[in-house]
């Protein structure tokens, strides 16, 4: 009797906690592709219809701003459909500061330049507005946005309205940024990582290597990989001589 | 007389220096006011205001009831006028300045009976023509009526004919308005001003429903528009706001006014609005109302995306800023600062794909930025660049990168890719003042770009 209580409460728990997503249908999900990074997602893949943070692992140096830009360019292009729009919106003072998107270097992340709308914001308050106007639209399928950091309520707001519309939001924590609490479901840190020599990097023209770790996740653990971002997909990457290197629940 | 004649003869009398700027600033000013009652307002030729109120009293409930109540405002705002009316210019200006009362309205076909009386000066002439016509005798304008033509014109020139047959109306007198008049346009007025923001909010809307209505009925969609204020104290305050796509969506217009309506000073009170298109382009019937009923609902056809896009835009534009949305899209330009183009964000779609040429920086600093590289021998040790530094995992290049010949003053760069110890990417580049004819560890290294 009690076993069964607890079971049920445990069930409405884990609804009331937008973790029970796993019984979302496909569409709902973005997969990377990596078996291994897909399984630890308690969704089978990054949820639409959410706030996802990604940013620099903490006291990182400012250049690794750019790998956290790459690494959401890529999740950014996954998000929207072929015929569907998306929102880069980056901080002008910012972009002065730790360079300014560049268009020839979004080639690699299968971001069609007819479907990125570019806003080149004044302030993180304008960058957050302008993520939420994108949200409201029905003609915006995902939004990014450049913000040093994000607070509660605020974070509340893009996840309550990325739920309404069913787009996907992702916030890019710039390199001066502090990674305080927020309501986003994952937040992920991405540094790069230099893929070895035997890399098959043939036919491609960028091979990129990233050391993404999910640190913090509802209804997931943390979980850290080396993946490698080649010809619009992820692989996980496996080497023996990286390998030891990582927690063995992480080895892919 | 001289200001010390004039003080001798009233000791306390108030002296200001005279503005003529001022005045003309404030006319100016006046003029534009005088918009809540035509859109044809111009200035007059000396010190008048001129408005064409053909197809426009009946809204004040005809002429005399018009002319009373533009009376009644400019005496609360302490400012003396007088107004002639009138179916030709010329003799509504000499009605204003001549008949001695405060309206004077000639009736049609009258003008000329009307001047007949007055004297020549009310021919709006200048000096030296009044001064001669006086000189041989001819101080009234009736005494011009029976005079031929041809002697009158080689003695006085051909002002003077001009002037006559603009009172008969035989000349015609265009008006040509300080701000160009739109075809569309709706306005609200209120006995006593209204100052509450929620009130004109109320009244914009009201406003943006009616206009909406009148481009639907012509299939014309809103490209630019105008809300212009009157305030009380005859201060006009335009607010001008563009569409992205052709709009008649009353919502959409409210939505994007929203964003500027409450920066504005009211003041103390505003007694009429003017909501007009100044710029227009055909648009579909059945577009508005439809489909912003349907907006909710994501799954819409083409059109409707569309419609909800251009939406976005607008919105974004009108806080953002226009020239910051926009799209990136492919140039074909070797030189990597113009390797692509900022276009606005309604531009149709381009030939689509980035160039896959050498990999490139997905950012880029927008003025590279010198930084140290250290060798060992020829080979590259460590680098630093403003706080950082570390040591070189690997330097891949270079690719020589010369500016189009026609563009001289740029120097041609040798680029590089940086792999960091730590992983990090850059994209570097050595200016070499002559070619190759310095080793790399004596040339300048910039850092421009990062890649992902």
């Amino acid at each position: 009797m009690t076993k069964h209580v607890l079971q049920k409460l445990r069930s409405d728990i884990r609804r009331l906690d937008h973790t029970a997503l796993s019984g979302r249908a496909e569409a709902d999900v973005i997969p990377f592709g990596a078996p291994a990074v897909d399984r630890s997602l308690p969704w089978g893949g990054l949820p639409r219809g959410a706030l996802h943070e990604i940013g620099t692992p903490p006291k990182a140096a400012p250049s690794f701003f750019a790998s956290a830009a790459g690494f959401a360019a890529a999740l950014l292009a996954r998000s929207v459909a072929p015929s569907g729009m998306a929102i880069w919106c980056q901080n002008r003072r910012r972009a002065r500061r730790y360079g300014q998107i560049y268009g020839p270097g979004l080639a690699p992340y299968g971001l069609d330049p007819n479907r990125l709308l570019m806003v080149n914001a004044e302030s993180d308050a304008d960058v957050l507005w302008v993520m939420e106007e994108g949200l409201r639209s029905s003609a915006i399928q995902a939004v990014l946005g450049e913000v040093a950091g994000l607070d509660l309520t605020a974070s509340r707001r893009l996840q309550l309205a990325a739920e309404k519309s069913g787009s996907t939001a992702f916030l890019l924590r710039g390199p001066e940024g502090a990674a305080g609490n927020n309501a986003a479901l994952t937040r992920w840190h991405v540094r790069p990582f230099i893929l070895p020599q035997e890399v098959d990097k043939t036919g491609a023209e960028q091979v990129t290597g990233w050391q993404v770790a999910l640190w913090r996740c509802r209804g997931g653990g943390p979980a850290e990989w080396k993946v490698m971002w080649k010809d619009e997909a992820f692989y996980c990457h496996m080497a023996g001589a990286m390998a030891d290197r990582l927690p063995a629940a992480a080895v892919c | 007389m001289t200001l010390a004649n004039a003080r001798a003869m009233v000791p306390n009398l108030a002296v200001a220096p005279a503005t003529p700027e001022r005045d003309e600033d404030r006319r100016r000013m006046l003029a534009d006011w005088c918009g809540r009652f035509s859109p044809w307002c111009a200035l007059d030729d000396g010190d008048g205001i001129r408005l064409e109120i053909t197809g426009v009293a009946h809204l004040f409930g005809g002429e005399e009831k018009m002319l009373s109540l533009m009376l009644a405002k400019f005496q609360k705002m302490r400012i003396t006028a007088q107004f002639g009316l009138t179916d030709t210019p010329a003799v509504a200006w000499a009605a204003a300045r001549f008949a001695g009362q405060e309206i004077m309205i000639v009736p049609p076909g009258a003008g000329t009976a009307f001047m007949a009386d007055l004297p020549v000066r009310a021919l709006r002439l200048d000096e030296k023509t009044v001064a001669g016509l006086e000189k041989v005798g001819l101080r009234k304008v009736s005494d011009l009526y029976d005079l031929p033509r041809a002697p009158l014109e080689l003695r006085f020139g051909r002002q003077l004919l001009s002037r006559l047959d603009q009172v008969s109306g035989q000349e015609a007198e265009p008006i040509s308005p300080l701000r160009p008049a739109a075809a569309f346009r709706t306005r609200l007025s209120w006995p006593d001003p209204i100052g509450l923001l929620s009130d004109i909010e109320a009244a914009a809307d009201e406003l943006a429903v009616a206009l909406c209505r009148q481009l639907e009925r012509h299939g014309k969609g809103a490209r630019r528009l105008e809300l212009a204020l009157y305030r009380a104290d005859g201060e006009v305050i335009h607010i001008t706001f563009g569409t992205s796509a052709p709009s008649r969506d009353a919502r959409h217009m409210i939505r994007l006014l929203g964003e500027k309506l409450p920066d504005i000073d009211i003041g103390f009170g505003v007694d009429a609005m003017i909501f007009s298109a100044l710029e227009t382009a055909p648009q579909q019937m059945h577009q508005s109302g439809f489909v912003s009923m349907q907006k909710a609902e994501a799954s819409g056809s083409a059109a409707d995306g569309q419609q909800a896009f251009s939406q976005l835009v607008d919105r974004l534009a009108s806080r953002i800023g226009a020239g910051h949305v926009f799209r990136l899209v492919p140039f074909d330009s070797h030189d990597p600062e113009r390797a692509f183009a900022v276009v606005p964000a309604m531009t149709p779609p381009v030939n689509g794909r980035w160039p896959a040429r050498q990999p490139r920086p997905v950012r880029l600093l927008p003025v590279p930025e010198r930084m140290k590289m250290m060798f060992e021998g020829p080979r590259p040790a460590r680098y630093a660049w403003r706080q950082e530094e570390g040591g070189v995992s690997a330097l891949e290049g270079p690719e020589r990168i010369s500016p189009e010949w026609w563009r001289l003053a740029l120097e041609t760069r040798d680029y590089f890719r940086l792999e960091a110890a730590s992983g990090q990417r850059f994209w570097i580049f050595a200016a070499p003042s002559v070619r190759g004819a310095k080793p790399l560890r004596d040339q300048q290294w910039y850092m421009h770009g990062f890649f992902g």
